[in-house]
């Protein structure tokens, strides 16, 4: 008997970080994990895994995670925790040689600050004159 | 030195598996005290009650089973563990003792299920285990268990310890030349019958069909080809060359094998593989091919035109499986020794881990116990206190009944409906026409 599954459309694609970890000897501590949803920008988004807490078994299991999140190409400069997040389907590992490749970003010229004037004219229809 | 036995080909002594030392386990006090049967049922009821179940007491049982009959037992007991917060705990010895009893116990075809479901088991050969289970499997003409085990280190990416790396190499080399290798998948693959009705599952989320060419693959052909392919890369000479591009080869990657013999042939490295490579290859590209798969056939064709035109110097008539022969044994006569006396160290670090984490969880059932019993005391004696200084302490009283009066009743906030209650098996009542 084939199975239907009837529930929210997503489009994640990739799969829960529980399923990548959980398939890892130690918990997949030192890997690099992408999710799938940051792959739209030219620059790379990656998250580094530091530090593993699982935690009891649900239909889709999360798992506490303690990364360094590097987004577009510039890092967080502290950890940062991952929890509610985890049920997504969305995550993908990448290979130890891939890495270098993926996470290799040359920033080329910081773009100036871009600073707007102190003042601008009303909309149109607030205008008094 | 070569020890050859009838016949079969032994790398590892009998002494790599240190069988004294790891018998000399069960001497602890801890260990000795262990009654399989009472302890298999406390650590059940517990988890039933209480819901928690602790990797110190998984971690005992394991390495106190002797014999078969709790075999099912401890299976079932990893997998609960493996269900529970407790997981990220797991003691290293847990491991390793699970793979050796199911090893000695001869229960092969389970424990490569088992090390394969690694999310509903989560046991991890080390490198000694899977050298052990290599080994085993090569002793017994197992090919296709021992390339399983060489499968298993691929999707770790783990190839730090070099001689899992040869032992692994010889393993897959064997898988692919021996001329009758057990399948391999060893459970027939049950269909279910198809009634025609579909059973409905509610989920949260649907998930998007995904294939993600790691852990998902299945096909033995793929499986090895990625092994070696990313084994090959490990053994920076011949055999290692002739293994990435056959290991490529095997594994649809026809592309990356296609700039990987140019960049070869342009290092000058020579020779650059071996004859027995160019022919499992040749035979490779035939069958693919021949297979109707049109995307890759220009790449496919290049590559072929690229290898026939591979001068004589590069490739090498010598036994490829004579070269590895040699470097297996060469490696088990440097590595061996040093490993046997390491792993002898770690039984002896494991059993005072052991305690000492067994003694850290009893200080805690015991501290939350003193716990509760403060708390307990305290709520006496406050009753007590009430009692006895009630008269003076009337007024206080008076006021706090006052105090204690509801002012107005919280209204219903409109939109905001009370949660219903879902019950699965509730089904509603039948409502029919009275007959008045």
């Amino acid at each position: 008997m084939p199975i239907k599954y009837i529930g929210r459309t997503t489009d994640f694609k990739g799969k829960t970080l529980w399923e990548i970890l959980g398939n890892l000897k130690n918990f997949g501590v030192g890997r690099i994990v992408v999710r799938s949803m940051f792959e739209r920008y030219p620059e790379p988004s990656y998250m580094k895994i530091l530090k593993v807490e699982p935690v009891t078994h649900e239909d889709c299991r999360k798992v506490r995670v303690l990364i360094e999140r590097v987004f577009r190409g510039r890092k967080y400069p502290k950890p940062v925790g991952l929890y509610s997040v985890s049920y997504k389907a969305d995550y993908r590992l990448l290979h130890k040689d891939e890495e270098a490749d993926y996470c290799s970003f040359d920033p080329g010229e910081e773009k100036p600050e871009r600073i707007l004037p102190r003042t601008a004219l009303f909309p149109p229809l607030f205008r008094v004159s | 030195f070569e020890i050859i036995v009838s016949g079969k080909r032994c790398f590892l002594s009998e002494a790599y598996k240190c069988q004294e030392a790891w018998e000399r386990r069960l001497k602890t006090p801890i260990l000795q005290k262990i009654k399989l049967d009472d302890f298999f049922y406390e650590i059940d009821l517990k988890n039933q009650n209480e819901g928690k179940i602790s990797a110190v007491d998984i971690d005992l049982f394991a390495n106190a089973i002797q014999d078969e009959s709790h075999l099912d037992e401890l299976q079932d007991l990893t997998h609960k563990l493996r269900l529970s917060a407790n997981t990220g705990k797991t003691l290293q010895s847990t491991h390793h003792s699970f793979i050796r009893i199911f090893l000695s116990l001869g229960r092969h075809d389970e424990l490569l299920h088992i090390l394969n479901d690694r999310i509903n088991y989560g046991i991890f050969p080390d490198y000694y285990c899977s050298c052990l289970l290599m080994d085993t499997f090569i002793k017994n003409k197992n090919y296709t268990a021992a390339a399983k085990v060489g499968v298993l280190q691929m999707l770790q990416e783990d190839w730090e310890d070099p001689l899992t790396n040869h032992l692994a190499l010889y393993s897959c080399h064997m898988y692919l030349t021996s001329p009758n290798v057990e399948p391999w998948e060893t459970q027939p693959q049950e269909d279910e019958p198809d009634d025609g009705e579909e059973i409905k599952v509610r989920v949260k989320y649907l998930r998007n069909p995904y294939f993600d060419d790691h852990f998902d693959l299945s096909d033995p052909k793929l499986l090895v080809g990625k092994t070696l392919a990313s084994l090959g890369a490990q053994f920076p000479d011949p055999v290692g060359r002739t293994y990435q591009l056959v290991g490529l080869s095997l594994y649809n990657k026809w592309d990356k094998a296609l700039a990987l013999l140019q960049r070869f042939i342009l290092s000058k490295h020579k020779p650059v593989i071996y004859q027995a490579g160019v022919k499992k290859m040749e035979e490779l590209i035939e069958e693919s091919l021949k297979s109707e798969d049109t995307s890759n056939k220009e790449t496919i064709e290049k590559f072929s035109q690229v290898l026939h035109e591979l001068k004589s110097d590069s490739v090498t008539e010598e036994d490829l499986h004579e070269a590895i022969l040699g470097r297996v044994r060469r490696v088990v006569g440097e590595e061996e020794q040093r490993i046997i006396e390491k792993q002898c160290q770690v039984y002896k670090h494991w059993e005072k881990e052991r305690e000492e984490v067994l003694q850290a969880e009893v200080d805690q059932l015991q501290k939350q116990q003193k716990l509760a019993e403060v708390e307990k005391l305290k709520k006496e004696l406050d009753t007590k206190e009430k009692i006895l200084f009630f008269f003076e302490n009337e007024e206080k009283w008076q006021l706090e009944i006052e105090n204690k009066r509801v002012k107005y009743e919280k209204q219903k906030q409109p939109g905001k409906a009370e949660k219903k209650i879902d019950d699965k098996d509730y089904i509603p009542p039948e409502v029919r026409r009275s007959s008045n």
